[in-house]
């Protein structure tokens, strides 16, 4: 019981956080948060089933409470709208000191526009700091399917940037700095997630 | 159209990793914050067999039926740290003794038997299903008292990560429930909790070893105080992951085959649901799980039979033989181990109504948790008891 408790605490501390991190960008800071509990109360459970590194456990966990929330009523898009939700004024600062080439509103729309699961996927292995054999533990799929998937997310993405990018930039709106033309040098990372 | 081209896969995830919002760390660090201690008490609080109670705490509204303010929350989700207590301190000695002696039954033949019972008993639905539950959670941990939490560990130090302390004596929480809940979506719901809530101590030398320890608190005002609960939303009941109404409760089928085949489709929607066979229980568990949960509910006669008949063809279930509830009515007990622990039904074998369920931790001794169901059937009034 002893060494339950230290093991299950020490898990907590560790990724309490960055499993709130993820269902954060899933669903509305509540929820978020009564996932992430939930998550770490199936851990206690079932915590001789948790194995280093214990992340993509706790995630795909998550991943599935998540699913259920929304089989229960809202569906769909919403990744996009929890970035949309959560930008801050740093967040346009930091696009904006990064000079890239497309407004981030531009990216945020073309990102509204990709199927959720693309968004997923991308999601774990640029924000949730998963290499693609942990994130395909979380999709619960074999490691070279998820490659496909990312592959294919970061194509879509690709595409959709491109189209974008065709648009001439009519200015960032949210923080009022409005550019005329944007750099043609290669975007840089701005905030770079872990 | 060609700039676009030359964007490389590594120019994406740079500018898709550029979206992630600040705010993503700076919500999760706080909500850690704010939840950590709370949180992962309650958590450890939680007996570590699946589906106990506690998920009614963790999410309120779920099974607003187990849904209990203050104590009777605290006292249905303890239990975690529950082992062996020796000999009975409140009540009829010995009552918790494990039966050693051989069962005049094997559980498929009393479970057979109580399905014929089942059938047998009248029942005329009326407005409001009553229950009255007693529930005892035996206490070790100094967690568990009042106004004390998890130690803090010092961040980033492992010698600093916090041991559970364990108390130099045992103590019991009892306390009770009653609830109403209403059959039509349109009547409400109310509950009593809080009821009669007292801390006890098993043995005299608990009782010396609490004095030498300074006699703290074992249970807050909040904890003591007796609280009635309105709920307007209508009431679900759980089957496994899916949420039923009191409705689709009580037009489950009556034919055992047909039952069966019900509860199997729930399942394997379960574990599609929730992504393959690991996620979820395995099924003999999962029918346990939803006995547990529903013989002692409104479902009708014929569904209890049918219950009671899948479980006789179930792998796992063991009789204990006659035993004693927890509140001393004899019952038969029938049993199946789970993660943490056996889990045992108490069944009245001439009503086949559910008696008690009782959690055990430890290989014997008494059990860390038990749910008496003290009184239920059908009434037409709020307040009013069968």
């Amino acid at each position: 019981m002893d060494e339950r408790g230290t093991r299950f605490t020490r898990l907590y501390d560790e990724y309490h956080r960055r499993v709130l991190a993820y269902a954060l960008t899933h669903a509305e800071p509540h929820t978020a948060e009564d996932i992430a509990g939930e998550t770490f109360l199936i851990a206690w459970r079932r915590l001789d089933e948790v194995r280093d590194p214990a992340l993509p456990w706790l995630l795909a966990v998550a991943r599935n409470l998540l699913h259920k929330q929304r089989d229960r009523g809202r569906r769909g898009r919403d990744l996009a709208a929890r970035v949309r939700a959560l930008t801050s004024h740093g967040d346009l600062a930091a696009w904006d000191v990064a000079e890239h080439v497309v407004e981030r509103e531009t990216v945020l729309a073309a990102v509204a526009a990709l199927p959720e699961r693309d968004l997923e996927v991308l999601a774990l292995v640029n924000w949730h700091g998963l290499d693609t054999r942990e994130a395909a533990r979380v999709m619960r799929c074999s490691g070279p399917a998820f490659a496909v998937r990312l592959h294919r997310a970061r194509r879509r993405l690709a595409r959709a940037l491109e189209a974008a990018g065709d648009t001439p930039c009519a200015g960032d709106a949210a923080d009022g700095s409005a550019r005329a033309s944007r750099p043609a040098a290669a975007p840089v990372a701005g905030k770079a997630a872990r | 159209m060609s700039s676009g081209e030359k964007r490389t896969m590594k120019d994406v995830d740079t500018t898709f990793r550029a979206l992630r919002p600040a705010a993503l760390d700076e919500l999760a660090g706080e909500a850690h914050e704010r939840r950590r201690d709370a949180e992962v008490e309650r958590i450890m609080r939680t007996s570590a067999e699946p589906r106990t109670v506690p998920r009614a705490v963790t999410r309120p509204g779920r099974r607003p039926l187990l849904l209990a303010a203050g104590v009777a929350a605290a006292a249905v989700v303890a239990g975690g740290g529950a082992v062996a207590v020796t000999g009975g301190g409140d009540g009829p000695a010995r009552r918790h003794t494990p039966v050693t002696q051989p069962s005049p039954v094997d559980a498929r033949t009393f479970l057979l038997a109580s399905a014929k019972a089942a059938e047998r008993a009248p029942v005329k639905p009326g407005r409001y299903w009553y229950e009255r539950i007693q529930t005892r959670v035996v206490h070790e941990y100094e967690h568990d008292l009042p106004g004390h939490t998890l130690p803090r560990p010092s961040p980033g130090s492992r010698k600093g990560r916090p041991k559970l302390e364990r108390l130099p004596y045992t103590f019991v929480t009892t306390g009770r429930q009653e609830s109403w809940t209403a059959r039509s979506a349109h009547d409400r719901t109310r509950t009593i909790t809080g009821i009669g809530v007292r801390a006890s101590f098993p043995t005299p030398r608990d009782q010396a070893q609490w004095r030498r320890a300074g006699a703290p608190e074992l249970l807050s005002k909040e904890d003591r105080t007796r609280s009635v609960n309105t709920y307007d939303m209508p009431v679900r009941y759980q089957i496994g992951n899916a949420q039923v109404s009191m409705d689709e409760l009580r037009r489950l089928p009556v034919d055992a085959a047909v039952l069966g085949r019900e509860l199997r489709r729930r399942y394997e929607a379960d574990m599609r649901k929730s992504g393959g066979a690991a996620n979820v229980d395995p099924y003999p568990y999962y029918i346990w799980m939803t006995a547990q949960d529903l013989l002692a509910g409104p479902i009708t006669p014929g569904t209890k039979a049918a219950l009671y008949r899948v479980l006789a063809g179930q792998q796992g279930i063991r009789s204990d033989g006659p035993v004693a509830d927890p509140v001393g009515r004899r019952g038969v007990a029938v049993s199946m181990g789970g993660l943490g622990g056996r889990i045992r039904l108490v069944i009245d074998p001439k009503t086949a109504e559910l008696l008690a369920y009782e959690s055990f931790v430890g290989a014997d001794g008494v059990p860390g948790l038990s749910e008496t169901y003290e009184q239920t059937g059908w009434v037409d009034a709020l307040d009013e008891r069968p």
